[in-house]
């Protein structure tokens, strides 16, 4: 059974300044949320979510993926990349959960960009045009601390009840002009005299 | 113009009222987020240097992006200017109220109607909605639509958003009867 796709909303955001300076490339960021149907959604409650699943994930990632690439040509890569759900208020957030936090569609979103990382998420359940802020990070190094980002995207008319945002975000780089640091290169530091009283 | 960012939304809609939409409806968007070029000035009245040093490129600049994300012939298209809360009305109204933007986007897609537009002053995240009409012939009633847009982080106060639409197609499964001015009481 395929995903029930009512509407894609692709989002291209292109910074070309930070802060007042201009940044030594544009980074690229691009957002696709499909609108499907949950199969769920005014059922008593399921317990076996898997068969959908199966079913319907590797295709549904590859149709939002293959609405991503082609933002991305002019970059040299995607650097960073992260995903989102918004369930529909008849809907439960395992649901949602279900759609993104599987083999079968987040596989799919890593090959597309030659990634390895856990992909950084968040889930939600809310009414039409809730803004959801997708966290990215590192495709492959998924602590590197200059690729940390969040994306707002917003359906204005979606997610109906009985319909889920599914949301993938990645970026051509990570935030505009980082210079904060690793974890390699902190100074030395020693929490125990902040340690919270017990 | 002193752009810090730019947005191309891509709307594509594969059902509506439960029934399919095929070909899916397009709607595009193209926004940019400029320096408000009066910005600290106090008020100024004679804006017309400020407008032909900005309009032009903006014009261009938007008319190109949303014509390539659009990616099919136009039939409807609006457009819209939001001032950051530390500019006047009339500075969005400017850029966009001109020649110099509009026919920019006409001349690439054959268009010769009045852009429809909204213009209003809000802070960074406001939603605002474009509206949209048929690019030759703005009584044509299945193309009155509205597309609603909203950048989280823009306009900031001293600046001004500025948007350009275009739909490949009227509203979705539109059904109503053509406008008549003779036959509607």
């Amino acid at each position: 059974m395929a995903a029930q796709v009512r509407q894609f909303h692709t989002l291209v955001e292109e910074t070309v300044t930070e802060g007042g300076v201009t940044l030594p490339r544009v980074v690229r960021r691009v957002v696709v949320a499909a609108v499907v149907t949950n199969p769920w959604a005014g059922r008593a409650h399921v317990d076996d979510l898997s068969t959908f699943v199966r079913q319907s994930c590797p295709a549904l990632a590859r149709d939002v993926m293959a609405r991503i690439l082609p933002h991305h040509a002019g970059d040299d890569r995607v650097e960073a990349f992260g995903k989102a759900v918004v369930v529909g208020l008849a809907g439960e957030v395992e649901h949602g959960a279900a759609l993104v936090h599987n083999p079968f569609f987040s596989d799919v979103v890593r090959s597309a960009v030659a990634g390895t990382s856990v992909i950084a998420s968040t889930e939600a359940r809310g009414e039409a045009g809730t803004t959801v802020h997708v966290p990215l990070c590192h495709v492959t190094s998924a602590s590197t601390r200059s690729h940390y980002q969040g994306c707002a995207v917003s359906v204005p008319d979606a997610p109906h009840p009985d319909e889920i945002v599914v949301v993938v975000a990645t970026s051509s780089a990570g935030r505009p002009m980082p210079r904060i640091g690793d974890r390699l290169t902190d100074p030395p530091f020693d929490p125990t005299p902040w340690r919270v009283p017990s | 113009m002193n752009i810090r960012k730019s947005v191309v939304i891509i709307e594509e809609i594969h059902a509506e009222g439960g029934r399919e939409v095929a070909p899916a409806a397009r709607v595009a968007i193209a926004v940019a987020v400029i320096a408000n070029p009066w910005a600290g000035q106090g008020f100024v009245e004679d804006l017309g240097p400020g407008i032909a040093a900005v309009a032009p490129e903006l014009g261009t600049f938007l008319a190109t992006r949303v014509v390539d994300a659009l990616g099919e012939p136009a039939e409807a298209y609006g457009k819209a200017a939001i001032v950051g809360q530390n500019g006047d009305l009339e500075h969005g109204s400017g850029l966009i109220h001109t020649l110099a933007f509009g026919n920019r986007l006409r001349e690439r897609t054959d268009a010769t109607t009045l852009l429809p537009a909204v213009e209003k002053r809000a802070g960074a995240g406001a939603t605002f909605d474009i509206p949209l009409k048929h690019i030759t012939d703005a009584t044509i009633r299945s193309h009155h639509q509205s597309v609603e847009v909203r950048v989280a982080d823009a306009p900031g106060p001293d600046e001004i958003l500025v948007a350009l639409a275009l739909a490949a197609q009227g509203r979705p499964h539109a059904r109503l009867a053509a406008f008549s001015p003779t036959s509607e009481a």
